[in-house]
């Protein structure tokens, strides 16, 4: 039964069953009704497409009506393998660069965009991990603590500065052209990320605190204490003392 | 709180309920987890490992697609598992459905033929799973768009068949039952007096949509779980009650999450369904002198 249940599901997730295009292409499984073959397969590819427009829903608004085709060819090039929403946006997310490749992207943040709310729903679907509040240190005690990147940051280094497109709402703009580091964080009483732009040097600290590390090793001065002091306030790095 | 002694009357755990039910606990007698989502030690499953001691959990599935003809996920179930019994449920429920094949998931429930050999392989996954948990396990019917060609037994018969050589339960979802009548064309009252009463161990009850448009089946009843649960569903929960001894009542919600009033408001209509004086079915009567 099995190869016949993989028929069904091959068909099921097929372009031809779920747009009705090129019906010649693929035949529906023997003794099946096509018509109702059909509108399942419409009615799960609808709800496979919500979950991932859930979580790129200001990918699909700048994409506008070029989202259809780019859909199309979604589907067609990559089946559904899972029924969790953060892989099936995964998925839509490696397609899109694959694609952005062989096409430029228009307009060309679209791609920071993508990856942001790719990276915004797995840091929100992991929520916040339970900690106490910041440490209030003096200055001196930052040089005695250890510290690291706090677990659910996510980092990402994005060409153009999107950070007005999620903090306004709005898709309109047209963001600048420069590099752009982000720090996205799911932060205590906030039931969504949080997305941050942080320095260069901030984004290469975190980067490389992936591991609780002996703050004496970072040379801390008083502008680095201050600086620990703001990155644990904003719940972007955990302190040990 | 319960209309009925002994029935317990509950609602879905949905994420984007989490703050309203922590709020309005009193209302329910048992939460269903559905247990896929305490799997990847997320957000959403400490929020619902916060439920556990402040009102009884069961534990439903999505994931197991036990009518899949491959060997079972024994890694998932070994999962499953440890949830349930974390949760403290006192059963789990699974769809008499397959969702995927390797390499390739709808996502989606699907029907399987109802044939002796579907059922043999059915029942020896039932027993696998019955060996790996410590609690009951039910199936469940699903609502469903097409059937098997070859199928040869009815749905009812399906079940019962399963059921009687497994000792897995029913969980009895009104609302697919209702949706698929309507979408099939038979009789859900003839469905319920086919199924052998003393299978149906818990009720999932819903409302959903009914959809116009160029369907092969016109109109097609979708089972959205998005709107308050219609009185034809209630008929057949009444009908059903009638019949069965259920342990709990639950309400699927899944769409519309934002209207709670209506959530409360088909609780409050679930306990006066569950509170009117019933002609009990001698089979039922009979079941209810057995577990009490």
């Amino acid at each position: 039964m099995l190869a016949r249940q993989a028929e069904l599901l091959e068909y099921l997730t097929s372009s031809p069953a779920i747009f009705g295009d090129n019906p010649a292409r693929l035949r529906p499984p023997d003794g099946f009704d096509r018509r109702l073959l059909d509108l399942e397969a419409r009615l799960s590819h609808n709800k496979r497409l919500a979950k991932i427009r859930s979580v790129f829903a200001r990918t699909f608004e700048i994409l506008g009506t070029d989202a259809e085709a780019l859909v199309r060819e979604f589907t067609d090039a990559h089946p559904p393998t899972a029924i969790d929403t953060l892989e099936n946006a995964r998925q839509f997310c490696h397609f899109l660069s694959a694609h952005w490749v062989r096409e430029l992207p228009a307009p060309r943040h679209l791609p920071d965009v993508a990856r942001c709310e790719l990276a915004m729903a797995e840091v929100g679907a992991a929520g916040r991990p339970s900690r106490g509040s910041p440490p209030k240190f003096a200055p001196q005690q930052w040089a005695e603590c250890s510290i690291r990147r706090a677990p659910g940051v996510k980092l990402l280094r994005c060409s153009y500065a999107i950070r007005s497109i999620f903090e306004r709402q709005s898709t309109a703009t047209v963001p600048q052209l420069r590099d752009t580091p982000l720090a996205i964080v799911m932060l205590g009483g906030s039931d969504r990320p949080q997305v941050f732009e942080v320095s260069g040097f901030v984004f290469e600290l975190l980067a490389a605190l992936d591991d609780f590390a002996h703050s004496s090793t970072l040379g801390v001065t008083s502008g680095l204490a201050r600086l620990l002091g703001e990155l644990a306030e904003h719940e972007l790095i955990e302190v040990c003392p | 709180m319960s209309g009925a002694p002994g029935v317990a009357v509950g609602v879905g755990y949905r994420r984007a309920l989490d703050r309203w039910l922590g709020d309005h606990l009193h209302h329910f007698d048992v939460i269903e987890i559905t247990v896929d989502h305490c799997l990847s030690g997320n957000a959403v499953s400490a929020a619902i490992y916060d439920l556990v001691g402040r009102v009884p959990l069961t534990a439903h599935g999505i994931g197991l697609s036990i009518g899949t003809d491959a060997p079972l996920d024994l890694a998932y179930l070994d999962r499953v598992a440890t949830v349930i019994d974390r949760l403290g449920a006192p059963h789990y429920s699974e769809h008499l459905a397959f969702t995927r094949v390797p390499g390739r998931d709808l996502a989606n429930l699907l029907p399987l033929p109802k044939t002796e050999a579907t059922a043999v392989m059915v029942i020896d996954k039932v027993r696998q799973v019955q060996s790996c948990l410590s609690v009951p396990f039910l199936l469940e019917n699903i609502a469903y768009l097409f059937d098997w060609p070859d199928s040869t037994f009815s749905e009812a018969e399906f079940f019962g068949l399963i059921c009687g050589e497994t000792g897995a339960g029913m969980l009895l979802d009104i609302a697919n039952l209702h949706a698929n009548a309507g979408n099939h064309r038979f009789d859900a009252y003839e469905f319920l007096d086919a199924l052998p009463a003393a299978i149906v161990k818990q009720v999932h009850i819903a409302g959903g949509i009914v959809i116009e448009g160029d369907f092969p089946v016109q109109p097609l009843l979708a089972d959205s779980h998005s709107h308050p649960v219609p009185e034809a569903a209630f008929e057949l929960l009444d009908y059903a009650l009638a019949r069965c001894a259920p342990a709990s009542v639950i309400l699927e919600r899944d769409e519309r999450l934002d209207a709670t009033a209506e959530i409360l408001d088909d609780m409050a209509r679930i306990r006066a369904h569950l509170a009117c004086p019933i002609e009990k079915h001698p089979d039922t009567e009979a079941i209810a002198g057995s577990t009490s």
